[in-house]
């Protein structure tokens, strides 16, 4: 990966306190965005991804119990900022477009109001009239007709794939550094979810930061990004550029998630493949590699836990049969 | 887009709210008329004493109205109250509607300037414990609010008027002061004020508290942090706003329960007002002035539950949308 990288996340771990005890939601994460690069992070649901996403915001839930590692931004480290410093970042240098568009919205506010509010702390010295014109040329970048009456509208009057829309543009307006998209066609319908990735394409092309793209979809990391990691259970078990990635996976779980895609030669009756078993428990983290239990190609060795080994030039697996 | 204020759906939905009304005070009227029935006690002997003759008490029977079968009382009633004319007091002779205005401004400050209190302390002690849960008010809060909810305005009152007026002298005892000195009426509206209000603070208060609590955890929260808005503008902007509804639906209902709270403290600071009105209508069975008190108590309810849904729709656009459809009995 790139050596002047934008954003460098070293050894992050995060905590989450539970009843049953602390949940260790990531564990020694490590991770580095290059400028204007497009970094997907996949994974299955609780692999890691979105704490991952919120802990870069500064923005992870209250009974987070232990964060430790670095997050910089530019050199800097994020986790060692005051909270008002961090509010200075947000919306101004890092800016996240959320999973769900149809509760991301506040229901009583227009979305003009909503898209003002977002832009105060990028423009500080622009008046409600302006931030307002600049939303409303925004909305037709992201291609929402009639901008205007789109901003007198409240959330519930728009359909979910322009309110994603106007997370998108919400999250552009501020121009960022560091745009993080957390599963942003989740909650859509196939041919919205289209749109949206067609529209995240086109602005990638003029956008000058860099996008951290979260989905537990291969096919849109595939089609979207320069470089993944492969999440499971709060580690990052393999990452490289996509290419490589796609064309030689190491890591069994990868290997597994390509397999799992859906392909369209599929014949009528015959079974999906899926990935036995579940994820582990991550209150009591098994020893060894945390991958096992689902593993196929699993042998004795798999009982000490393996470090990220390089596959290729940037490309790294942590997995004993590298 | 605002479909709800437009002319056309705010009469249509005026006119079933009308509906409504009629149909509640219609009804608590026959309710009222019925009880005359089941509560024992002729009403015209107990007025009128053990030696009044038969022929006496006949006569009085017709004026009250109480020879007349259950559904003629009320659709007489309702005839004369929509002419302006709820009936005569029979004790003094004197008009029930002359009666109920003159007592109704004092009923109508009362409320209002108790709910004013409620709202304008609860509100502010509710988000700042829902800022800080945990923190020394919001536990204060926490045993305070649920006391003084559970404590009837009547107790409150008798405590208020003991320690502030008699031992203390500071405000004065009885009354609603002299009419037409403004200053003098303020000074005797304080005390009655805060004993209707103060189980209304604590219980906005937590009101408050919980619904922004909850509000506050909401994703499009979330999203307003992560655009790196001030914490204040998250709070006092985009939360309290929801947090709000709630609140009001309460309100509406808590009219009733207000009017209820307002006699007893008309009866215990002895002030005019259509608390102590039927109160003492009630104690001697002036059945007319009852009708005419309670029919303009509806009223008053009837009235703030729609400014309550007015409310709603003014803080909520969805439901103003609702209400627009519906009314006009249409799909999407």
């Amino acid at each position: 990966m790139t050596r002047d990288a934008l954003v460098e996340i070293r050894s992050l771990s995060i905590d989450f306190a539970t009843g049953r005890g602390a949940v260790h939601a990531l564990r020694d994460v490590n991770l580095s965005v290059g400028r204007r690069r497009i970094v997907g992070l996949v994974g299955e649901s609780g692999s890691g991804k979105s704490t991952l996403a919120l802990a870069l915001l500064g923005l992870l839930p209250e009974n987070t119990s232990k964060v430790t590692g670095n997050i910089e931004l530019e050199g800097k480290n994020l986790l060692a900022l005051k909270p008002e410093q961090l509010e200075h970042l947000r919306g101004r240098r890092i800016a996240m477009i959320f999973q769900d568009p149809m509760t991301a919205l506040n229901p009583v506010f227009t979305i003009g109001t909503q898209l003002v509010d977002a832009q105060r702390n990028r423009h500080p010295d622009l008046g409600r009239k302006e931030l307002l014109s600049r939303a409303a040329a925004m909305l037709i970048r992201v291609g929402i007709s009639d901008p205007e009456t789109r901003l007198a509208a409240y959330p519930h009057q728009l359909s979910g794939g322009m309110r994603q829309r106007v997370m998108i543009a919400m999250a552009l307006l501020c121009e960022p550094d560091v745009l993080i998209a957390d599963e942003p066609t989740t909650a859509l319908d196939v041919t919205i979810e289209a749109q949206i990735v067609d529209l995240i394409k086109d602005i990638q092309a003029e956008f000058s930061g860099s996008i951290i793209f979260v989905s537990h979809s291969l096919g849109l990391i595939s089609e979207l990004c320069d470089e993944v990691a492969v999440m499971y259970a709060g580690k990052v078990v393999e990452s490289g550029p996509t290419r490589g990635l796609f064309a030689h996976p190491s890591h069994p779980y990868t290997q597994a998630l390509l397999a799992c895609e859906i392909d369209p030669d599929t014949e009528p009756g015959e079974r999906l493949v899926t990935i036995k078993g579940g994820l582990p428990d991550l209150v009591d983290v098994p020893s060894g590699c945390i991958f096992a239990d689902r593993c196929p190609a699993r042998f004795e060795k798999c009982s000490q836990e393996p470090a990220l080994r390089e596959v290729a030039p940037g490309h790294d697996a942590a997995c004993w049969l590298v | 887009m605002n479909g709800f204020w437009s002319k056309g759906s705010l009469a249509r939905y005026g006119a079933s709210r009308l509906a409504t009304a009629v149909l509640v005070l219609v009804g608590s009227i026959a309710l009222l008329c019925s009880l005359t029935l089941i509560v024992p006690g002729d009403p015209a002997r107990i007025l009128l004493g053990a030696r009044a003759t038969p022929e006496l008490v006949e006569t009085f029977r017709q004026q009250m109205g109480l020879n007349l079968p259950l559904y003629e009382r009320v659709f007489v009633f309702f005839k004369h109250a929509l002419q302006g004319d709820l009936g005569t007091d029979v004790i003094s002779g004197r008009s029930v509607t002359d009666m109920v205005l003159a007592a109704l401004p004092n009923t109508i400050l009362l409320a209002v300037s108790a709910i004013g209190l409620a709202v304008l302390l609860g509100i502010p002690i509710g988000c700042y414990a829902a800022v800080r849960p945990g923190s020394l008010l919001d536990q204060v809060l926490a045993v305070f609010s649920v006391s003084l909810v559970a404590t009837p305005s009547y107790v409150v009152a008798i405590l208020l008027l003991y320690f502030f007026s008699v031992r203390l002298g500071w405000f004065p005892v009885l009354g609603a002061g002299e009419p037409g000195h403004v200053l003098d009426q303020l000074h005797h509206l304080i005390l009655p004020t805060i004993a209707l209000a103060v189980g209304w603070i604590g219980y906005i208060a937590r009101l408050v508290r919980s619904s922004l609590l909850e509000v506050l955890s909401e994703p499009y929260i979330r999203t307003a942090r992560a655009y790196g808005q001030p914490e204040r503008r998250v709070v006092m902007k985009y939360a309290l706003k929801l947090a709000c509804i709630p609140t009001v639906a309460i309100l509406g209902v808590g009219i009733g329960e207000l009017m209820g709270g307002a006699v007893f403290v008309e009866v215990i600071f002895n002030r005019p007002g259509l608390g102590s009105l039927v109160f003492d209508a009630i104690r001697v069975r002036n059945y007319p002035v009852v009708q005419g008190c309670i029919l303009i108590i509806v009223a008053i309810f009837v009235l703030a539950n729609l400014l309550v849904d007015f409310a709603y729709a003014w803080l909520d656009p969805r439901v103003r949308e609702a209400l627009g459809r519906t009314r006009s009995g249409g799909g999407v």
